[in-house]
């Protein structure tokens, strides 16, 4: 069977709302059926097939041939499947995914990738923008459980309210990671201004941190078996180099204590 | 008037025929928009009808009320009281920020002591973060107390917070003293009514949500709770109504036929910008002026009764609720809904009429 693809025929004249085209929604859909799904979202009435050109049947590998920023909800609640986009997307990317795998070959342009999700692997070559894996407002937790894989630089809020799971981003990262966060991993080349802001739980981990808050206490210097633990895991899951931002020696910053203080930062 | 660029009308007749003239402007829209929405209750209503119909992205002005404010009340909750509660059993004003010094100077919630409750000791007055800004008329017994004047306001929240829970704190940067702070937390912890003052600008939602935190701390030996800085331009009154008429606060948009809450995908800056916006109603009837942003795509603009300057496509002059036509409006003081009666009557149109005027006209176009 040939992979479920959608081929993008021409840009996107509004924001699209693609969290439809996952397996659990299409399962007992025609190809004919699957072009009529509205995708839309403003009163024009947009449908999968003014936009796509959807061939192949297989639906636990589904391709978009091409990108755009204004793809939003891609993958939403992802079960099990394999998921690639062929270009950049836009807001929740992979919201709520259980589990399965989305490779982005391009950047997150907008918020909220991986919100909520509980299960499976995002990769994205790119970029990633401000609010990645962070909490939509009014929700309790940011990413929760998923592994996410950035390859470029991500934006601020990263991880705003992680819940639970590993965040990695090969470069560098903007301000406010982790803030609020109750638990799970980032693992980053650098991370900006106000890292960790009201982190209750879990561990932030990089080369450097810009201007780290005087609300996180140097413990000490840390070796313990660990980082090796995790860098084989990383190496497994990421690849080589994204094992490499874990250090074999790191100071250690224990915090947020404005709030809870059992998180902490290790820098290495 | 005549320095315009867009239509204005002349009179009643000429009403209608500038409604069909920003009725075709909209009609033809892909994704419209209404924003400003600085009006009455009526007009809000108004607003979100016409939003419906037309499958519009409806947002107030007042984004960072909305973004920080409201946004940290439905993330973490938060502890809220009234001006006059505040200013009667408040026996310690915390003011944080320059912005809740600016609004504690300016709207005389503070200008006296007091009187309502004998038991009630003097109010003290402890100015956080605020950069070296003191409030100019309050009435106040005894000094102004100060805690980290130089240093930005999430991080000297986040200092108290830790002191406050007894756990350590390594040496801030800006060279803040641990016993100041702990200092600043006794007077906090001391006192028997504290109330925090901030205003959302100074902010994010993830320092104002510390600050709802410190506070939420504090209730735990003492009484303490906030009073935020009312939103500007009625921002207060037109999310209530949208809460009660959608079931969200704004922006929402309702392009599906039904209305959906999202900050940023309905961020009107941010999709004009990106070009996701092709036309704009602009209601100004209690301000807010045309946003510099807005010059990118058509819009149609309600402005109040004697804006000079207005560089919209088609301009309709509106009446000011209680100014020339009585309205309901949220009195931030009182912190209700409040009838007020027009103080100089003009015949001129309201926003709910002229919105109302529009989705007519827009069905007469679709007919």
């Amino acid at each position: 069977m040939a992979a479920l693809t959608f081929t993008l025929k021409a840009a996107p004249p509004e924001r699209l709302d693609l969290s439809l085209l996952v397996p659990d929604k299409l399962k007992d859909l025609s190809a004919r059926e699957i072009e009529r799904l509205g995708i839309g979202t403003t009163p024009t009435g947009v449908v999968v097939g003014d936009l796509f050109t959807v061939s192949g049947t297989d639906l636990t590998d589904i391709r978009f041939a091409g990108g755009s920023d204004r793809f939003d909800g891609v993958g939403t609640g992802l079960k099990g499947a394999s998921l690639h986009v062929d270009g950049d997307v836009g807001a929740y990317l992979g919201r709520g995914m259980k589990s399965g795998k989305i490779v982005v070959a391009g950047s997150l342009t907008g918020p909220y990738g991986a919100t909520a999700a509980t299960g499976g692997v995002i990769r994205v070559t790119g970029n990633a923008a401000d609010a990645t894996a962070a909490s939509i407002p009014g929700a309790m937790a940011g990413l929760a459980g998923a592994t996410l894989i950035i390859e470029g630089n991500a934006g601020d809020l990263l991880g705003d309210r992680l819940r639970r799971g590993v965040i990695l981003v090969q470069g560098s990262v903007g301000a406010l990671a982790g803030a609020r966060m109750v638990g799970g991993t980032i693992i980053s080349a650098a991370l900006g201004r106000r890292a960790g802001q009201g982190m209750k739980r879990g561990t932030l981990i990089a080369g450097t941190v810009e201007d780290i808050e005087p609300t996180f206490v140097f413990s000490g210097s840390y070796t313990e078996a660990f980082l090796p633990l995790l860098r084989r895991w990383v190496a497994s899951e990421a690849g080589a180099g994204f094992a490499a931002l874990v250090p074999q020696v790191a100071q250690r910053y224990r915090g947020d204590m404005a709030s809870l203080g059992k998180g902490e930062i290790l820098i290495g | 008037m005549s320095d315009h660029r867009g239509t204005r009308p002349k009179g009643r007749e000429s009403l209608v025929e500038t409604v069909e003239s920003a009725a075709r402007l909209i009609a033809k829209a892909r994704q419209p928009a209404i924003g400003g929405l600085g009006t009455d209750v009526d007009g809000v209503r108004a607003a979100l009808a016409l939003g419906l119909k037309i499958g519009a992205i409806v947002d107030h002005a007042a984004t960072v009320y909305e973004r920080v404010d409201l946004r940290v009340l439905s993330d973490s909750g938060v502890m809220v009281t009234t001006a006059a509660e505040a200013r009667h059993r408040g026996d310690l004003i915390v003011l944080v920020g320059p912005g809740a010094v600016a609004w504690a100077g300016h709207a005389s919630v503070f200008d006296n002591g007091g009187g309502l409750y004998p038991w009630r000791g003097p109010r003290g007055v402890l100015c956080i973060g605020t950069g070296g800004a003191r409030p100019a008329h309050m009435a106040i017994d005894g000094d102004v107390a100060v805690l980290g004047d130089d240093l930005p306001l999430d991080r000297v929240i986040g200092l108290l917070r830790a002191r406050l829970g007894g756990r350590p704190v390594a040496a801030s940067p800006e060279g803040l003293d641990v016993t100041a702070i702990d200092a600043a937390a006794l007077q906090m912890k001391a006192a028997s009514f504290g109330v925090v003052v901030a205003d959302a600008h100074d902010f994010d939602h993830v320092a104002y949500d510390s600050l709802m935190a410190l506070v939420k701390a504090l209730n735990a030996e003492t009484r303490f709770t906030t009073l935020a800085v009312p939103a500007h331009h009625h921002g207060r009154g037109a999310n209530l109504v949208s809460a009660w008429t959608t079931g969200g606060r704004l922006p929402v948009g309702m392009g599906r036929g039904y209305p959906e809450q999202d900050d940023w995908r309905f961020d009107l800056e941010r999709a004009v910008g990106a070009g996701e916006i092709d036309a704009l109603v602009w209601v100004g009837a209690l301000g807010p002026e045309l946003p510099e942003w807005a010059g990118k795509v058509p819009t149609v603009a309600l402005i109040h009764h004697g804006a000079q300057e207005c560089r919209a496509d088609v301009v309709i002059e509106v009446g000011v609720p209680g100014i020339t036509h009585a309205g309901v409006l949220t009195d931030a003081i009182r912190d209700g809904f409040a009838h007020v009666e027009p103080r100089a009557p003009q015949d001129l149109p309201s926003v709910a009429e002229v919105l109302s005027l529009l989705s007519a006209a827009i069905k007469d176009k679709a007919a």
